[in-house]
């Protein structure tokens, strides 16, 4: 599929999934990958002469026990907020396991049992009455008849009726097709059939999910990277692969305004400086995908209409509409910030810090504050 | 000792080698609460059947070792060193220690788990008819390298140099800590199962990290002690010739102590060390040796050891799951389903790991992805973990060994005064004023909540508090009382304090007084508990203390705090031991009497501070006319008197405190309404005229509510004033005013507008009416102020 805007993670690392699938180690049934090649896809490592990226940034011990729970005979929910890497991970995780991450069901409040088993080609159906032929496999019809991973994102976001569905294919990993007789009414799960779930804490937790379908999950929490230097990493590497080869390419992004970025989100976030100041917080996330696609937007910008440089000043303009968005309070925050953290590294010359300052003009206005005369 | 052969100490697994090869010794490397070391540990000696059986621990303990090996005993047991350096010989008291005048007490903890590899090589060799001792150096060797120099009095057993060093660093790939390295390297029945094996693994990591061990890192005290250890092997060897001995040390002195030259370490006991054998819990032993500490785990896999099991964690991780799901259940959670599914986890996670069986950190993970559903139970899912990996076992020790003379002495005072310590919680009354007994038995009380044991309830004590003040109408005491395990703990670190609860308490009061010295309210409180506890062997020396601090603590804000306390005492003073002292009553009045004589230098008051002093003026004069009225002390208010018409007639003295001076003046008689208007009417600092008022009112509202003087003085004040005067002081006057209620403030509005202000017949001027308008909306807006917070 050439010119896809963005490949599935199976398609875009498919030679390390090449290399992984050669190291030793027993395989659960069904599963292309041993465990320990699973976690490596995720984690980084070697394979031969062959570097394995690292490609999710946390606790590597979470991707071991996201892919031991795999294994079980529980699905797997990952809940965090926003822009913590729940649905990358997800997507790494069906991909080294099934080789396939793309069968995907997205949770929103209109979705509907047959969006997530099966429906009909209601042509066929009129015409021939219920058949496998007429039946239409949804993805987790899909995924239990072929032994694959099923995701499920934004679970909670589904209506809890749709989603209580689940239950049997969890449970009793069966499939009932009330509408076909015999055998070709029951689909019993494959091995290598399981499901990842994300849920987001922050529009709504998981709450609204039944006890009964809880116990079917493990559940693993993921935090926020917590260390600013791998975060620096990671959003200049995923910076640097966004803009390889597209039309930012030649844009020059210095170390001293990924510092910038990415120690204004970590700031914020936690709602401390480095020095241990405390901060106002409002109520964006400040994820670090966030941090990224500030990062990039900016050297979009610097390439289409700068001089392929971006400045600190380019990213104080980008950083306020994604942080503030429609929240005032976020807004007085982030202008909070600039007081508290910006200013007095500024007046200390700490490198790009100035000109970072010297921009606070452009959060005037922004979130509806008025703008000073 | 034979020479032995020089093994190139690059070549960690020549010298291990060489290590298992000697033929005199039986070399047992271990890391402090191994299950897996213990295991083979136990395995060894019961098949050498050594003639001794030499183990690291305080060598002064080996005289106690019978207790350890009674059949009687019970782990989780310890052995406890401490050390008081009454003489500052380490110099660290003032340092580790709150003031130079206290001692450190200094304390090194030894645990005896059932799955330490000491205790399996105390109960194997015992099995075997071997010598037993212990032959590390006692505790004085220890401070000051391991306290002194870690700045800690207090020290267990650490991995110390096998975690901090450049080879695990380099060799820990991606485990988050030694603990979860070591259980991955070395934990497992199949390891344990092949000694060679596993002794070998040890001998070669433990060699390597002393390879890469720079020399001047050995100065954490490790060869003094392998020094010291050694000369006690040789001394072994001489007690048995031709025979092998077994010597069980941590693992990095295994590897140098062949090798080493034995000598007695230098530092030697005396009457200020103390050391003992003690019955312990799980959660004592938890706390004591920090977070992530999981005794019942080492309990569990041991117990699966000792069944045969060949996975023994895998078997505690079943049987820990269990326990966790059962307590995760009372908090409304967790089926077997659940339990089921975190120890497939736990088995998954090890699989994916390399991990022969599970580790403890298996466990944990596997059992938080299976139980927790987000933040609404994790608190309760790390409770039910605490709980699994903690337990609740309780040691145990013959009654021969007997328990630290404080806890027995402890023990049987609480029967005595009938305090139940089965565990359930007690109300305890106690009529103090009129039976003796209760008395006593509420010193034993007092001297329990003094030394800080978990024995009450929560509020632990309500009754007449001389202390704090609180509560002086109460006639009697009443208690919670609960007695808890953790208390025997607490009595066996207290245990070199004293022997019975009064001389543990009188040795603390020591160290506080020391501490308070010079404080005359911290002096005064630790009178009336040393009186309350009926401390009466050490109640001179804290009088003395007293004393001293009336004399040399330049704060009038703490004497007068100690005078009310004093005050207070005279309350309950009948049913303290202190009553009738001569000796307490000199001191109030000389106390008293100080106090008083440094009224006027409340003159140098900042004016931000005024109301501080007045607070304090209006507590000095309380507490005189309480001891005034008593009779007990002898109170002269001359002095108070004089005190305060110097201070109100000090020009530098900020208003609010003029004002205050004259109004405690008028509540002792001294000044008249009259006098107080005219100083008014004098005051030359017209703009903080308001302050004054404030101070006056805050001493003395009733001044106000008599003659009219005062108030025909204010208003002559208040119209007098031109209007930007006035607003400026309008504050202050509010503020004043707030010192009545609504009802006086109407009836003080009614007489400015009667009594004082006659308005003539038709329409007022114009100024006049307008300051009277004023003048009644400050009164209004005062009235409405009036409430809490407002003052």
């Amino acid at each position: 599929m050439a010119d896809a805007i963005r490949l599935p993670a199976e398609r875009r690392f498919a030679a390390e999934l090449a290399a992984l699938s050669t190291l030793p180690g027993v395989r659960p049934e069904g599963w292309r990958l041993a465990p320990r090649a699973v976690a490596m896809f995720a984690h980084g490592g070697q394979v031969g002469d062959l570097p394995i990226t690292r490609k999710f940034w946390g606790d590597d011990a979470l991707v071991e026990r996201a892919v031991a729970s795999l294994a079980s005979d529980r699905g797997l929910l990952l809940i965090g907020e926003p822009g913590t890497a729940k649905s990358w991970l997800s997507e790494l995780l069906a991909a080294g396991i099934s080789g396939a991450s793309t069968l995907v069901i997205h949770g929103t409040a209109g979705l509907t049992e047959d969006q997530i088993k099966y429906g009909w080609n209601y042509a066929l159906l009129l015409a021939e009455g219920p058949s496998p032929r007429a039946l239409v496999p949804g993805p987790l019809y899909t995924g239990m008849r072929t032994g694959r991973i099923v995701r499920f994102e934004e679970i909670t976001r589904a209506p809890h009726e749709v989603s209580d569905g689940l239950l049997a294919a969890l449970s009793e990993k069966l499939l009932s097709v009330p509408e076909l007789a015999g055998d070709e009414g029951l689909l019993l799960g494959r091995p290598g059939f399981n499901l990842i779930a994300t849920a987001n804490t922050r529009d709504r937790g998981v709450n609204e999910m039944s006890a009964a379908l809880k116990r079917r999950f493990n559940f693993e929490h993921v935090q926020p990277v917590a260390d600013l230097d791998e975060e620096i990493r990671l959003v200049r590497e995923q910076i640097t692969s966004w803009v390889a080869g597209g039309p930012a390419a030649g844009v020059v992004l210095g170390e001293d305004l990924l510092e910038l970025l990415v120690t204004t989100f970590h700031e914020i976030r936690t709602g401390t400086t480095l020095e241990g100041v405390r901060l106002e917080r409002g109520s964006a996330t400040m994820s670090t995908a966030e941090a990224v696609s500030v990062g990039y937007n900016a050297a979009l910008h610097a390439s289409f209409f700068g001089a392929s440089v971006v400045a600190p000043r380019d990213l104080v303009g980008w950083l306020a509409g994604t942080v503030v968005k429609d929240d005032p309070a976020s807004a007085k925050a982030l202008r909070s910030y600039w007081e508290v953290a910006v200013k007095p590294r500024a007046s200390a010359e700490r490198g790009a810090w100035r000109a970072y300052w010297a921009a606070r003009d452009l959060l005037e206005g922004v979130g509806g504050a008025p703008k000073s005369r | 000792m034979a020479r032995r052969k020089v093994v190139d100490p690059n070549d960690p697994l020549a010298l291990a080698r060489a290590v298992l090869a000697d033929s005199e010794t039986l070399w047992l490397p271990i890391r402090h609460l191994s299950p897996a070391c213990a295991a083979v540990v136990g395995r060894r000696i019961r098949e050498v059947r050594p003639a001794a059986v030499l183990i690291e621990g305080p060598d002064d303990a080996t005289s106690l070792i019978p207790f350890l090996v009674d059949p009687v005993a019970q782990p989780p047991l310890a052995v406890l060193s401490t050390y008081a350096d009454l003489k500052n010989r380490f110099g660290q008291n003032g340092i580790l220690s709150p003031d130079p005048r206290i001692p450190v007490r200094f304390r090194s903890w030894w645990p005896l788990v059932a799955s330490a590899p000491e205790h399996a090589a105390l109960l194997a060799g015992h099995e075997v008819g071997a010598e037993l001792a212990f032959i590390d150096a006692p505790l004085p060797a220890h401070i000051p390298f391991e306290h002194a120099r870690l700045a800690r009095a207090v020290q267990g057993p650490s991995d110390g140099a096998l975690a901090e060093n450049a080879y695990f660093s380099r060799l820990r790939g991606t485990r988050r800590s030694f603990g979860e390295w070591w259980e991955s390297a070395f934990e497992s029945g199949e390891a344990a199962a092949d000694p060679d094996r596993f002794l070998t693994a040890v001998l070669v990591f433990a060699a390597s990290v002393r390879g890469l061990t720079a020399r001047g890192a050995l100065d954490d005290g490790s060869r003094v002690r392998e020094a010291h250890m050694a000369w006690h092997i040789a001394q072994a060897r001489k007690r048995h010739p031709g025979r092998v001995i077994a010597v069980v040390t941590g693992a990095y002195h295994t590897v140098a102590l062949p090798w080493t030259a034995g000598k007695r370490a230098a530092a030697k006991v005396d009457r200020n060390s103390k050391t003992l054998v003690c019955a312990w819990s799980s959660r004592g032993l938890a706390a004591l040796l920090g977070p992530g500490a999981a005794p019942a785990w080492g309990e569990a896999v041991w117990s699966a050891f000792e069944a045969g099991e060949t996975r023994p964690y895998a078997h505690a991780v079943q049987a820990l799951t269990v326990v966790a799901t059962r307590v995760a259940r009372l908090e409304g959670g967790a089926s077997t389903a659940e339990a089921v599914a975190a120890v497939s986890a736990a088995e998954s996670l090890a699989a994916l790991r390399g991990n022969r069986e599970p580790t403890s950190w298996d466990f944990a993970e596997g059992l938080r992805l299976a139980l927790r559903k987000g933040e609404q139970n994790r608190a309760a899912v790390e409770v039910a973990l605490q709980a699994a990996r903690v337990g609740g076992a309780m040691g145990r020790l013959s009654g021969a060994a007997g328990a630290p003379p404080l806890v027995l002495a402890w023990n049987a005072e609480a029967k005595d005064h009938r305090l139940d310590v089965s565990g359930g919680e007690v109300t305890v009354r106690l009529d103090v004023r009129r039976q003796e007994a209760h008395r006593r038995k509420s010193a034993f009380l007092h001297q329990s909540r003094f030394l800080e044991l978990p024995v009450f309830g929560e509020p632990p004590f309500r009754g007449p508090d001389p202390a704090s003040g609180q509560d002086l109408h109460l006639l009697g005491e009443t208690w919670t009382f609960r007695w808890r395990e953790a208390v025997v703990e607490h009595l066996v670190e207290l245990a070199d304090r004293g022997p019975t609860p009064t001389a543990a308490a009188e040795s603390l009061m020591a160290d506080r007084v020391a501490e308070a010295a010079g404080d005359a309210a911290a002096t005064a409180t630790l009178v009336m508990d040393a009186a309350r506890m009926g401390l009466r062997a050490i109640l001179p020396s804290v009088l003395a203390a007293a004393e001293e601090a009336v004399q040399v603590d330049p704060s009038f804000a703490r004497r007068v705090t100690a005078l009310g306390r004093y005050a207070e005492w005279h309350a309950v003073r009948d049913v303290l031991p202190t009553f009738g002292s001569e000796r307490l009553a000199v001191l109030i009045g000389r106390l008293y009497l100080r106090t008083t004589l440094d009224v006027p230098s409340l003159a140098g008051t900042h004016p931000d501070r005024a109301e501080d002093a007045v607070e304090q003026l209006r507590a000095l004069l309380r507490h005189a006319l309480s001891l005034e009225a008593d009779g007990a002390v002898a109170v002269d208010r001359r002095p108070l008197v004089e005190g305060l018409a110097r201070l109100a007639g000090d020009p530098t003295c900020p208003a609010t405190l003029v004002g205050a001076a004259l109004g405690l003046g008028a509540a002792v008689g001294a000044v008249t309404e009259g006098q107080v208007a005219r100083e008014l009417s004098a005051f030359a600092r017209i703009d903080e005229a308001g302050r004054f008022l404030d101070g006056l009112l805050r001493t003395s509202r009733g001044i106000l509510l008599g003659g009219s003087a005062l108030l025909t003085a204010i208003d002559r004040l208040v119209t007098g004033l031109e209007w930007d005067r006035f607003h400026a002081m309008l504050p202050d006057l509010r503020r004043a005013f707030t010192a009545f209620v609504p009802a006086e403030l109407q009836r003080i509005g009614e007489r400015v507008a009667g009594e004082v202000v006659a308005l003539p017949e038709g329409d007022p001027p114009d100024d006049v009416a307008r300051v009277l308008r004023l003048a009644a909306t400050a009164a209004e807006q005062a009235a409405l102020s009036v409430g809490p917070g407002s003052r």
